[in-house]
């Protein structure tokens, strides 16, 4: 039984730029295992600063183009965990996680934690099938 | 052969948080061996009715709703492999440890205990994988 | 046939948290193809007890106990798959990858970092999923 590092375009290449000693994706045993995805722009390796929603939306497209570049889909993900800063953010975060979500979601956890040391306000990882 | 996803129907209509609170999430999902449990706070199992308290109030009631879902996906408490355990303050670490191990008494699962704020005003949230 | 489930526990006893403080949980399991370890502290492995001090050092003590605790059930820090650090204050962020990017120089597994309250002042706790050996 083998882990595989995958490739995640416009992602794993700003990583890599920074030295941050992880891989945004990790398939293994039929699961494919993503990282907490920031809200980054692919282009530029930056975080803007963005409200809320755009933030989510952000994230999810990344958590998106890490899935698929394992071979795998938002549609195959078991099991989620949303990070944000501020639990007033509940509400706005849902609304976009839904658009992601629309049928037969994932299972999810949501939790508040300590801000990051950048100025954005979540954070999203998961584990899904391939 | 890639692994069946199988959304798992909720073992009773309060535990539906999509049905009941509008939340993009399933209760349980099941793929290969794996049942990946979303974070489960007190809520009345047949209700869906918040039943915010003491954190060892309900620590119970989150474990008692953990073993319906997990029974009702052919899994126990006794096939738990890995939980969060969320308290919203450490202080509360002890409290939490007494009704545990009440629950999960031999072989317990792999256990971090984070301390983070919990939606709703709850006290405790566990999520879990567990095996099928 | 249901998969077997199979507690983990370290070769060396003092690392052995879940049993010497009676807590609630076990070091590890083993399940099917993958090892789900509990969150670890910084602790001495030659006395057991708790070895608070900076975040390098912390993260530094934490991973090589990882690193036993992973070989003890015939798996490694190379086949963990998914990372969870929990940081006291994730200012220290760039502390912390310091010292972790030694553990995984090549192939590092998937991670998310978080800061939460931790108990007793520690500053760092890490936990992980890994396939079996």
């Amino acid at each position: 039984m083998k882990k595989e590092i995958i490739d995640a375009p416009g992602i794993s290449k700003h990583l890599k730029k920074e030295g941050i000693p992880l891989s945004a994706v990790v398939r293994a045993g039929g699961f494919v295992f993503v990282s907490g995805q920031p809200p980054v722009d692919r282009k530029t390796g930056k975080i803007p600063l963005v409200n809320i929603s755009i933030q989510t939306k952000m994230v999810l497209d990344n958590v998106k183009v890490c899935l698929e570049a394992a071979g795998s889909s938002l549609d195959k993900v078991v099991k989620c965990t949303v990070y944000i800063t501020n639990a007033a953010y509940f509400d706005e975060v849902n609304d976009v996680y839904r658009k992601y979500f629309k049928r037969n979601p994932p299972a999810r956890v949501f939790c508040n934690v300590g801000s990051w040391p950048k100025k954005f306000d979540v954070e999203i990882d998961c584990i899904a099938i391939v | 052969m890639s692994l069946a996803r199988i959304i798992v129907p909720p073992a009773s209509r309060g535990l539906d948080m999509a049905a009941g609170y509008g939340w993009p999430q399933s209760t349980a999902v099941r793929a290969g061996d794996y049942l990946f449990v979303s974070g489960m706070v007190a809520i009345d199992p047949a209700s869906g009715e918040r039943m915010n308290g003491t954190l060892t109030s309900e620590a119970h009631r989150v474990f008692q709703n953990l073993k319906l879902v997990l029974e009702g996906a052919g899994s126990s408490l006794e096939r738990l492999v890995q939980v969060h355990a969320m308290i919203y303050d450490r202080i509360e670490y002890d409290a939490l440890n007494r009704v545990y191990r009440q629950y999960v008494p031999n072989g317990p699962p792999a256990r971090t205990v984070w301390s983070v704020q919990i939606i709703d005003a709850f006290r405790v949230q566990l999520d879990a994988i567990a095996i099928v | 046939m249901p998969v077997a489930r199979e507690i983990i526990a370290p070769q060396n006893d003092k690392l052995n948290v879940s049993r010497n403080l009676k807590l609630p949980h076990s070091p590890g399991i083993r399940a099917g193809d993958f090892i789900f370890l509990s969150g670890m502290l910084s602790v001495d492995p030659t006395t057991g007890e708790r070895s608070p001090g900076t975040v390098a050092h912390e993260t530094r003590q934490t991973l090589s106990n990882m690193r036993h605790m992973l070989e003890s059930a015939g798996s490694s820090l190379e086949r963990v798959v998914k990372i969870n650090v929990l940081l006291y204050d994730m200012l220290e962020f760039d502390n912390m990858n310091g010292v972790y990017r030694q553990f995984f120089p090549k192939d590092p597994p998937a991670r998310t970092t978080c800061g939460v309250q931790l108990s007793a002042g520690m500053k760092v706790e890490i936990e992980c999923i890994a396939l079996a050996g």
